[in-house]
């Protein structure tokens, strides 16, 4: 009954949002506030009742109720329970309702915490919000229904993929939709303000610190993809261009293009239009991305649980949203105020820079994966595009941006100062140039273009620390005014100081990896020892094992180091009994040195085993430096003061500390 | 019935929630000017609170004061000339109506369209069925794949259970589950040691688990158990099959023929050697003549089986089998192929392989009544005659 | 600077930063597009050696040859042309005879395509679009259009 229950929920959930889409609009255009109000307690109540929903197929899931045919075909009794949860959203019924339940947790969001909009606002964005939750929970009864039952019973499920029984993809898909899904605000407040002709001043206000929120979750989202595939898949990569990759990196960097513009927005009441058609331009990535990854049209390592035909009516879906914004936009931007105006020197100019940057590194990517289809669908050609393409288009647009983004801090509103910025960057211009030279002096392998990848990473870290050590007169002034400021000083400082860091960070760990990975590909026998990277590994031999729903093939190695045993690593083929699949899984040694990948590969007929072994130096800093900037964004978001910025008000002033961020 | 009330209980819920506001008295609609005012005087605020703490300087706050101020100056601007007070009241009045048309469509509409929807996709006759709930139900009323289960289930908790998995081993092999068999039965070898039914186990499994091909660890596991065993009459077939596969067919002949006379009193295996010994034979002197290709079925899998006879699958399936059952699945086939001719005899390919099949089985008397009967099907064309006739002297079928 | 002088010069960065990324999606889409050949397509296309392109198909029945190293020689086919791959390395778990496979690599003039990666699914059922694709063409699928999940 509790299925049916849910059921039931989803469908009136349908119903609320059919009401929220339809009743406040039209109060919003007869300026009835009665009618508007009622977005409120419907936004509140969709999500409850899709919560109620929610919650009936997890407990379905929970109790391996095989009743339920999404549960026969994914799930199994055997499974752990952590996922036999995951697997809710392992499969495609179920993770169409979480993307619902997430949406609809941001318009009950707006709904509450939305005192301080105006209501027309309010109940614009909030129709908006809930249309796109009709057409998703259309699609999701009609076309993709988790509740359809079977009877009777089958005794046992099919099992999850095992390759998603995997901690790290149990909450990956969860912080990507929130991710994803989360930029659906910035859309909704987008078209509530052209279907308004008006921009309100708490427009910003509230666009720019949920747009930051749904970035952590992307960032985290992606970051969590990547680290997953790095050790599950035993290819020893973490990134490989893939289009389900790329599905998710490009509204993250239409995303972060996004928050940047915002930040002008809020604090200079200028760049209005373009941040308006950025915010359009990232949910429709993020709707793209949902199409790619749920249609299986593009050849991907990542496709699961694919069904081309449904993905037909997530593309009209898309293509209604992207059109329908795009024309509302084409029509209605002229009537938009134009905002402040500033100098190119300025830290609008600099933010301006980020976003041509980073939006046409974003087009670049989109070119490189669409190209494919579009090539096909019209000379029938088929073509991959891969890792070159991206290296040669998309590392080329990012190191201007990367390079400069030390300076935007440093730079005043409104007019800023380029040579005095320079000045106080010294430091860290100081640091990257040592780190370069230091590992041009020690380093003869690899690439010439590296160390200056890892001096650009350096570069970063330090130009954001620098600003921070500026703003509280590092070295300048007594200590004890340098805590007192370190303590005043605002947190979205530290936020953006953190951010900026995590992309250095992160920037190390690329460049060090891809340039100084070693490899070896050989058959080992038991007692073999091969060497790789400083460290001696020892085949000790395999031996069989069980799991809870599969069995093993464990492989055993002991890592030496200068001659002494520190370490055993135990790669493994498994077989999942109920899928009858194999995955591989990797041993690793991690420390921030590097990781030491081991993988297990076929039997070979004299008793060894073929074996990959992989050092990858620093890294962990990739995954790091997400986290640094996941921390940076939550900072920033725990700032709940306004933001304003004060322009200069000529250039010829004494340097003086950054304004208020 | 149940379900229906608590159905209808959360529609009502639901409605009397979502309609709540419009009820109520209205609040005050605060024009929407007043909204912008108040962030900038919030800024205001924080440019202040700002200067205090010394994160900007006076001349910056100063600047930012006037901008700001000046922002706050036309929005003050524009509610003068939008927002007039006695517009409220007159969408008060205008909203009644509306509002109504609201109420009802929401009262009449969502219920009718949640109920439709529902009744399309729903099942509300189902009651639920967690699978923990049936594990407690009899092993009687369980299918045999529920024992399976079960005893799945007891070997995942305590997988060091050495007999568990011995017991569980050959049903495997039973459902054809060769992959989950070898690893059982690796398991059993791990816990309880050795021996020859287990090791024998090991490489059938492994040999299935490759559509029968044999491979060299699996050859040698096979040589291992009739150290062990010499009475394992299924590791000498298995290594026969080997021999055959590496094109070695007079060794894998002369080991048919030892299975033979080691084996003779097992009935249900004869018949399947015979085969296989037939069918090396066969080979063995058609290789020196022609095209091995061309020739008719071997035991294992590596020649092209003739047209129309049984399809990939149905080889694969049978060399899955286990001997007994692959004997009685050639027969039930070549009985239906004959009892297919008999209703339409004009099909030469198909008369052919029954001869033949009928020549390899070490069935010749029934073999020649086939040819006779095949004889007076095509007694009018002359080229199927002389087909038939090549076969008679190729199977040493004439009397 | 005029408010002109400022547009124009936004305009002008605008334009020439574009324009960098259009000269480099150009020649990037030039140089590192690679093609996807059936067996038989390499055969009617004369491939030349040397030339980067996704070779796929089914890996042949009984083709699989393991040395003692770690060279795996195999062989992909359509059905109606075969050509011998040349692998290093580990093959992915799924790899199996008899299932679709894309691999990646060159031809080597000796006509073995040396591969230096290859793909096989995580779903064990799944083929890979472009290999089921082709096999409809050559009129050789055998597969089931359905869902990859039994029902």
């Amino acid at each position: 009954m509790i299925i049916e229950i849910g059921h039931f929920a989803l469908i009136l959930g349908l119903g609320m949002a059919i009401l929220q889409m339809t009743v406040p609009a039209w109060g919003a255009y007869k300026q009835d506030a009665g009618l508007m109000r009622i977005a409120l307690p419907a936004a509140q109540l969709q999500f409850v009742l899709l919560l109620v929903s929610f919650l009936a197929l997890t407990h379905a899931f929970v109790t391996s109720d095989f009743s339920v045919q999404t549960v026969w075909q994914n799930s199994h009794s055997a499974k752990p329970l952590i996922y036999k949860i995951s697997g809710v959203w392992g499969n495609h019924e179920g993770s169409m309702l979480l993307w619902v339940l997430i949406l609809a947790l941001f318009g009950a969001s707006v709904a509450v915490f939305g005192g301080n909009l105006p209501d027309q606002l309010r109940a614009n964005v909030l129709a908006v919000q809930a249309s796109i939750g009709v057409a998703f929970l259309l699609f999701i009864i009609a076309a993709s229904n988790p509740f359809i039952r079977t009877f009777p019973a089958p005794f046992d499920g099919n099992g999850l993929n095992p390759i998603l029984q995997d901690p790290a993809l149990a909450f990956h898909p969860p912080f990507l939709y929130t991710g994803y899904v989360g930029f659906s605000m910035a859309f909704s407040f987008a078209v509530a303000a052209l279907i308004d002709g008006r921009i309100d001043a708490a427009w910003a206000r509230w666009v720019r610190p949920w747009t930051l929120a749904a970035w952590m979750f992307l960032t985290l989202g992606v970051a969590m993809g990547s680290w997953w595939a790095y050790y599950e898949l035993g290819w020893g990569g973490w990134w490989f261009w893939d289009p389900v990759e790329n599905a998710s990196f490009m509204p993250w960097l239409a995303g972060t293009a996004l928050l940047h513009s915002a930040l002008v927005m809020e604090k200079r009441d200028a760049l209005k239009v373009w941040t308006i058609l950025l915010a359009i331009l990232t949910f429709s990535l993020s709707l793209m991305g949902t199409f790619l990854v749920r249609s299986g049209v593009l050849t991907s390592v990542h496709a699961f649980a694919v069904d081309p035909s449904r993905g037909i009516f997530i593309l009209v879906i898309m293509l209604i949203f992207i059109g329908g914004s795009l024309a509302l936009f084409a029509w209605r931007a002229p009537l938009l105020k134009k905002g402040g105006i500033f100098a190119p020197i300025s830290r609008e100019g600099s933010l301006v820079l980020n976003n041509l940057l980073l939006t046409t590194a974003c087009a670049a990517v989109l070119i490189g994966t669409l190209y494919p289809l579009v090539l096909e669908s019209i000379t029938g050609a088929k073509i991959s595009v891969g890792a070159p393409y991206f290296n040669a288009t998309f590392g080329p647009l990012m190191v201007p941006l990367l390079l400069a983004i030390p300076f935007g801090p440093f730079l005043a509103w409104k007019r800023g100062d380029i040579l005095g910025a320079t000045q106080r960057l010294l430091f860290a211009a100081a640091c990257a140039l040592l780190v370069i030279v230091f590992i041009f002096a020690t380093q003869s392998r690899g690439p010439w273009l590296a160390p200056f990848g890892i001096g650009l990473g350096i570069w970063l870290v330090f130009g954001a620390i620098s600003e921070v050590a500026f703003r509280v007169k590092m070295f300048r002034a007594p200590w004890e005014e340098v805590f007192r400021r370190l303590w005043n000083l605002p947190r979205a400082a530290y936020g953006s100081m953190f951010a900026h860091a995590g992309v250095g960070v992160m920037v190390i760990g690329i460049v060090a990896t891809s340039a100084w990975q070693s490899e070896k590909i050989l058959a080992m026998k038991p007692g073999q020892t091969v060497a790789i990277a400083g460290y001696e590994v020892v085949f000790e031999g395999v031996a069989p094992s069980a799991g809870p729903n599969y069995q093993e093939t464990v492989g055993k190695f002991s890592v030496r180091s200068g001659g002494v045993a520190f370490m055993q690593l135990f790669p493994s083929k498994r077989r999942y009994t109920v899928e009858k699949q194999v995955t591989t899984e990797a041993g690793i040694y991690a420390s921030w040195a590097g990781d030491l990948y081991v993988v297990l590969g076929d039997a070979l007929e004299d008793g060894a085993m073929s074996v990959r072994l992989y050092f990858n130096p620093f890294v962990r800093c990739i995954w790091f430096g997400t986290i640094i900037m996941f921390v940076g964004g939550f900072i920033s978001l725990s700032d709940r003061r306004l933001r304003v910025g004060a322009p200069r008000k000529t250039k010829t002033q004494p340097p003086l500390p950054a304004p208020a961020e | 019935m149940l379900l229906w009330i608590i159905l209808a209980v959360i529609t009502a819920a639901s409605l009397a929630i979502v309609l709540r506001p419009i009820a109520r008295t209205r609040a005050e609609d605060a024009g929407r000017a007043k909204f912008d005012a108040v962030v900038y005087r919030d800024q205001l605020e924080e440019i202040e609170s700002d200067l205090e703490r010394g994160l900007i300087s006076e001349i910056d706050a100063e600047a930012a004061r006037i901008e700001i101020s000046r922002r706050l100056l036309s929005v003050n601007g524009a509610e003068v000339g939008t927002e007039t007070p006695d517009k409220g009241q007159r969408k008060a009045v205008a909203g009644k109506p509306q509002l109504l048309v609201a109420v009802v469509c929401a009262l009449i509409c969502i219920p009718v369209l949640s109920l439709a929807l529902y009744i399309t996709y729903g099942s509300p006759g189902l009651p639920g069925d967690p699978h923990a709930a049936r594990l407690k139900k009899a092993p009687a009323e369980q299918q045999i794949a529920g024992v399976i289960a079960r005893v799945e289930h007891r070997l995942r908790e305590n997988p060091e259970d050495g007999t568990g998995w011995d017991v569980i081993a050959p049903v495997y092999m039973k459902f054809e589950r060769y992959q989950d068999a070898s690893a059982a039965y690796k398991q059993a070898i791990r816990l309880l040691g050795e021996n020859a039914k287990r090791l024998l186990g090991v490489a059938e499994a492994e040999a299935l688990v490759n559509n029968g091909i044999i491979n060299e660890t699996s050859r040698k596991a096979f040589e291992k158990v009739l150290k062990i065993e010499p009475s394992y009459h299924q590791a000498r077939y298995w290594l026969a099959i080997a021999k055959e596969q590496d094109g070695r067919f007079d060794d894998a002949a002369e080991a048919w023929q030892e299975l033979l006379s080691k084996g003779a009193g097992e009935a249900s295996w004869r018949a399947q050697v015979e085969y296989c010994l037939a069918a090396a034979r066969a080979r063995l002197k058609t290789a020196e003549v022609s095209n091995s290709k061309q020739q008719d079925a071997a035991c294992s899998e590596g020649g092209t089986r003739p047209q129309r006879g049984p399809t990939a699958e149905q080889i694969a399936a049978a060399q899955k089998m286990a001997p007994g059952a692959r004997t009685a699945m050639i027969s039930q086939m070549v009985g239906r192929l004959a009892e297919r001719l008999k209703e339409d005899g004009s099909d030469l390919e198909g008369w052919v392989k029954l001869i033949r099949a009928y020549s390899v089985l070490g069935k010749r008397d029934t073999a020649v009544k086939a040819l006779a009967d095949a004889q007076i099907n095509f007694k009018e064309n002359s080229d199927a005659l002389r087909a038939l006739d090549t076969l008679k002297q190729q199977l040493e079928l004439g009397s | 600077m005029t408010r002109k002088q400022r547009r124009s010069l936004f305009i002008g960065v605008s334009v020439a930063v574009l324009a960098t990324a259009v000269a480099l999606v150009l020649v990037a889409l030039e140089d590192s597009i690679v093609f996807f050949y059936s067996p038989s397509d390499v055969t009617e296309k004369q491939i030349k050696p040397g030339q980067r392109i996704r070779l796929g198909g089914l890996v042949e029945e009984g083709s699989v040859k393991r040395g003692s190293g770690t060279v795996i020689r195999f062989a992909v086919t359509d059905t109606i042309k075969s050509i011998e791959v040349r692998y290093e390395g580990v093959l992915p778990d799924l790899f199996r005879e008899g299932q679709g496979v894309v691999t990646e690599g060159k031809l080597s003039s000796t006509g073995v395509f040396d591969a230096d990666s290859v793909l096989a699914k995580h779903d064990e059922n799944y083929m890979p679009p472009e290999v089921a694709d082709m096999l409809k063409k050559k009129g050789v699928w055998r597969g089931a259009d359905a869902p990859q999940k039994a029902k």
